[in-house]
């Protein structure tokens, strides 16, 4: 690396790259950038998928090469007030994997976290930004529950919450709809209006184009094609976007397919409706669609209208609880996910393509798939290691190399320049005229209007509209409530409300025990369970297991049957450790046994079996009482707090863990990917090994993205290594009900031993 | 040799998805009871491999422990039998591991030397077993077998099967920002 300190030409400079060049090993990604930033000033970023726009954004922002490792050459100089934690906001292209945290209020309170601010002013602060990014929704809702543009209103709030001095949106629109889209691109006015630096990469950049100033065209090579004045720019460089397929060529009438009324239908829901939760809100609501081979139909509506939902009911990753639903078999289902690492089930592009592994030369009609996609250079790749935009185009081209009766894709243009966008629908416009249904959910109602041959839509998980673009357009109150028509005022529902924590965890919460300091807690229920090692005798083991027992009945907030339910697995193990030891246990000679069919049962052996089965009982029910009555959000920062565990270490594992929900949708939207292609395992031990690396890979990008995004918001220095460098938001603090549990605890398990 | 955030949070993930592993290693072993000693030891080595997949990725100091502590938190967590036992029995596990890579230094992190450290994951197993779970009872005979049959279990279920699944990770390409990628010893072995 050679960074070197130059001082700024103008005082007003935040960032000046001078030759700048960055290398990933031996693969040149960017390079000869000469480029200054002002304050104030804002810039658009353009360029075709995969030309190292996110790339630059991550080198200006400085996360390369501090959180990514890369060979940076020429100057790069940012002033001095940049430094502080938060001056650089960044919300990145991925909805998913920029939070750490677990309910919305954590989230944005994180960053503030890191600038160790006064917890007391937080409250007020999260309130603030998240009205400022429209996002109304309770700070104690899970995040996970919000749908994808709500995510990135959030990753918005967080961004804004620390008062940057710049902020980098990339591709901050790519997964909202007309309003929510056209909200971020008012508040994208505000933010310059107000003074700040924002870079915006964008592929709807048209209708940004009069809103910022300046603009920057980046190449394929990974250069800069031109920087200069907006304006200019898109009157002198139309050719130049149109080569390089940023805008396409107005849109020419097309002969759409249309349906011929005689054909059956391939896909008919009757009043369906379907909850992801037995107590959550209804994704889908009496909805009644039939699809008939040969259309195009195009979902569309508001973030958590119930799109996806409706998409996987119709492949049938989803089964509705309520009314009926005929569709073809799953095989005969093509299913595009949101996320296009599902598809992928082998470890090269071209293996991907041919549904089978290449030896030797590359078959001619992978060739010409490859072609077609753009995809030729990077055959021999890993499906993993491609772009976003790459993967999108990988992920259907395989969809499209098999014939299928159905294609369902869940927003298949997402992300991508007008030229990727046009090959895709293209390829599946194609497989709809030769008879096929192709059912997708998207935002972009240019591409609906051009390739179409049927609207539905949503809102609130129910139909509002089903017909052709034409009329849609001709129900000025359906496209305000579909949120379709940029400029309606009424925006700030949030799909999903929090549903999670239900009446019983709460109550938990609030117990006795539940408002405990979680670490001390922690550690008193570890020494109560070493202590359990001492119990050999039966009355011993039965007075120990009586202790947390007891605890749990008494404080814990849970009511009886719900104690019994969380414990009936272990009545269940405890059975099988007295039988086991029944007839298993070896005893003396003179010992009486009675013979039953090849076992010998004892007396002896049953009285062990008996203590193993109490002292297991007691290990388990304290488990249950820490792990009913913890949170682990609070656990983690009192680790920190209280037993000086550095963040990085707390922090970090709350930010992995918290994915573990997502691991386990993750393995049924695989198991679902698999039979799609035709690929299903035989049987479940196979499956863990041909499932493996698509999750674990799954796993890796997310770490990465996770730490990158936790650095991006301050995380970075002190904050992550002394306990005390920052402050905690909502932490519970400890006393002398902590020490008291501690010694009653302890010592009601010691008595039940010793007494 | 220090810790980078992402070397954190993989190792956060990894560990999760093998404490849901550990658990149905716990239900399988509860539903199918097996008393003789050594054949009950040979089941035993799968329940560390966080300690040998997690090393081999990041390699750094402490990664088998911390490793070895998340998916036995993440176990007991998730309704383990064995109740908060799952965690203190993966601290056992994972200091016998993390021996291991400590006497290499924590500079080799090859096939042999992942099979030597989760091999000594199962004397860390056997020496909480011993106390914890009536090994002790065993004959002087059973004791010595179990010990044996339980350090192979922990070098081929936690050793060579970490070394595949995460060589087959690597060639994905996704692991290039991760020590494993950098490591000339990894592509030699």
């Amino acid at each position: 690396m050679s960074i070197e300190e130059v001082r700024p030409a103008l005082d007003e400079e935040l960032i000046s790259l001078r030759g700048v060049g960055l290398a990933f090993g031996n693969q040149t990604v960017l390079s000869g950038i000469d480029w200054r930033l002002a304050r104030g000033q804002s810039v658009l970023v353009v360029g075709p998928s995969g030309s190292g726009k996110s790339t630059w954004a991550m080198l200006v922002a400085g996360l390369i090469p501090h959180s990514i490792e890369g060979r940076v050459t020429g100057e790069v100089w940012r002033h001095p007030r940049l430094g502080r934690a938060g001056a650089i906001g960044y919300v990145f292209q991925d909805p998913d994997s920029q939070f750490c945290q677990i309910r919305l209020g954590e989230e944005v309170a994180f960053g503030l976290e890191n600038k160790a601010m006064d917890p007391a002013a937080m409250g007020p602060a999260i309130r603030q930004a998240l009205r400022e990014a429209h996002l109304d929704a309770p700070l104690t809702m899970e995040h996970q529950h919000l749908s994808g543009g709500n995510k990135q209103k959030l990753a918005l709030a967080s961004a804004l919450a620390m008062s940057p001095e710049l902020i980098i949106l990339d591709e901050p629109t790519a997964n909202l709809d007309p309003v929510a889209t056209d909200q971020v691109f008012r508040e994208i006015d505000h933010l310059t209006d107000d003074g700040h630096s924002v870079l915006v990469i964008e592929h709807k950049f048209q209708a940004l184009a009069d809103r910022i100033p300046w603009m920057i065209l980046m190449g394929r090579d990974g250069r800069f094609h031109r920087f200069g004045p907006t304006a200019v720019l898109m009157q002198e460089e139309r050719q130049w976007m149109r080569a390089e397929g940023l805008i396409a060529d107005p849109p020419s009438p097309r002969a759409r397919g249309h349906r011929s009324p005689a054909a059956r239908p391939v896909i008919e829901l009757k009043e369906v409706a379907y909850r992801y939760h037995r107590h959550g809100p209804t994704a889908l609501n009496g909805v009644s669609l039939s699809v008939q081979p040969g259309e195009l139909v195009a979902l569309v509506g508001t973030n958590g209208a119930g799109k996806s939902t409706l998409l996987k009911v119709m492949a049938g990753l989803v089964k509705p609880q309520h009314g009926s639903c005929v569709r073809p078999d799953t095989r005969q289902v093509a299913f595009g996910f949101q996320n296009p690492e599902h598809q992928f089930i082998f470890e090269r592009v071209v293996d991907e393509l041919a549904n089978r592994y290449v030896e030797g030369p590359i078959p001619d009609d992978v060739a010409a798939l490859l072609d077609e996609f753009s995809l030729g250079r990077e055959a021999r790749m890993s499906p993993y290691a491609l772009s976003q935009g790459q993967k999108r185009r990988l992920s259907v081209a395989v969809m499209v190399q098999r014939e299928h009766a159905v294609y369902c894709l869940d927003e298949p243009t997402f992300g991508q320049d007008a030229r990727t966008r046009e090959v895709i629908m293209e390829r599946l416009s194609e497989r709809q005229q030769r008879g096929a249904a192709v059912i997708i959910s998207t935002h972009d109602m240019d591409l609906v209007e051009r390739y179409a041959t049927r609207v539905v839509a949503m809102d609130g998980g129910t139909i509002l509209f089903d017909g052709l673009f034409e009329e849609l357009m001709r129900h000025p109150d359906i496209l305000e409530r579909a949120h379709l028509a940029p400029g309606s005022l009424d925006a700030d529902a949030t799909g999903e409300p929090a549903a999670t924590f239900g009446p019983v965890a709460e109550r938990a919460r609030k117990s006795l025990l539940g408002r405990l300091n979680p670490a001390w807690k922690l550690l008193t229920v570890f020494v109560a369970v070493g202590l359990t090692a001492f119990a050999t005798r039966l009355d011993q083991t039965i007075a120990v297991a009586l202790v947390p027992l007891v605890l749990l009945a008494g404080f814990s907030g849970l009511r009886l049957t719900s104690i019994a339910k969380r414990m009936a697995p272990f009545v269940i193990f405890f059975a099988l450790y007295v039988w086991t030891m029944t007839a298993y246990a070896a005893v003396g000679p003179k010992t009486p046994v009675i013979q039953f069919l090849w076992y010998r049962l004892s007396y002896p052996g049953f009285l062990k079996g008996l203590v193993l089965g109490f002292r297991m009982l007691a290990a388990v029910s304290f488990g249950v009482l820490f792990v009913s009555t913890i949170d682990l959000v609070d656990l983690v920062k009192s680790l920190s707090r209280q037993f000086r565990v550095p963040p990085k270490f707390s922090y970090g594992t709350l930010a992995g863990l918290r994915f573990f929900p997502q691991f386990q949708e993750e393995w049924a939207k695989l198991r679902l990917a698999r039979k799609v292609r035709g690929r299903d395992a035989r049987w479940s031990a196979i499956r863990i090994v041909t499932y493996a690396l698509p999750l674990l890979s799954d796993a890796v990008r997310l770490s990465e993205r996770v730490a990158i995004a936790m650095e991006a918001r301050g995380f970075i220095g002190p904050v992550t290594q002394k306990s005390d460098a920052r402050t905690y938001y909502e932490a519970s603090t400890v006393t002398w009900g902590d020490a008291a549990f501690g010694v009653v605890a302890v010592a009601a398990v010691a008595a039940a031993i010793w007494h | 040799m220090s810790w980078k955030m992402r070397d954190i949070v993989l190792t956060a993930v990894f560990s999760a998805i093998c404490g849901a592993i550990y658990l149905g290693w716990d239900l399988l072993f509860k539903a199918f009871p097996i008393v003789n000693p050594e054949a009950q030891a040979a089941f035993n080595g799968l329940w560390w491999i966080a300690g040998g997949i997690v090393p081999f990725i990041i390699r750094r100091p402490g990664a088998a422990l911390l490793a070895e502590a998340i998916g036995g938190f993440m176990e007991f967590a998730l309704g383990s039998p064995y109740g908060i036992q799952a965690f203190t029995i993966g601290l056992a596990q994972g200091i016998g591991i993390e021996l291991g890579f400590m006497l290499g230094r924590y500079r080799h992190y090859g096939l042999g030397w992942l099979l030597f450290a989760c091999g000594l994951g199962g004397v860390g197993n056997y020496i909480y077993s011993y106390f914890y779970y009536g090994v002790n009872q065993y004959s002087a005979l059973n004791q010595i077998g179990y010990l044996v049959v339980t350090i192979v279990s922990g070098a081929v279920l936690a050793g060579l099967l970490s070394w595949v699944v995460g060589r087959g990770l690597k060639r994905t390409g996704v692991l290039q920002n991760f020590a494993v990628a950098r490591d000339a010893e990894s592509a030699a072995s």
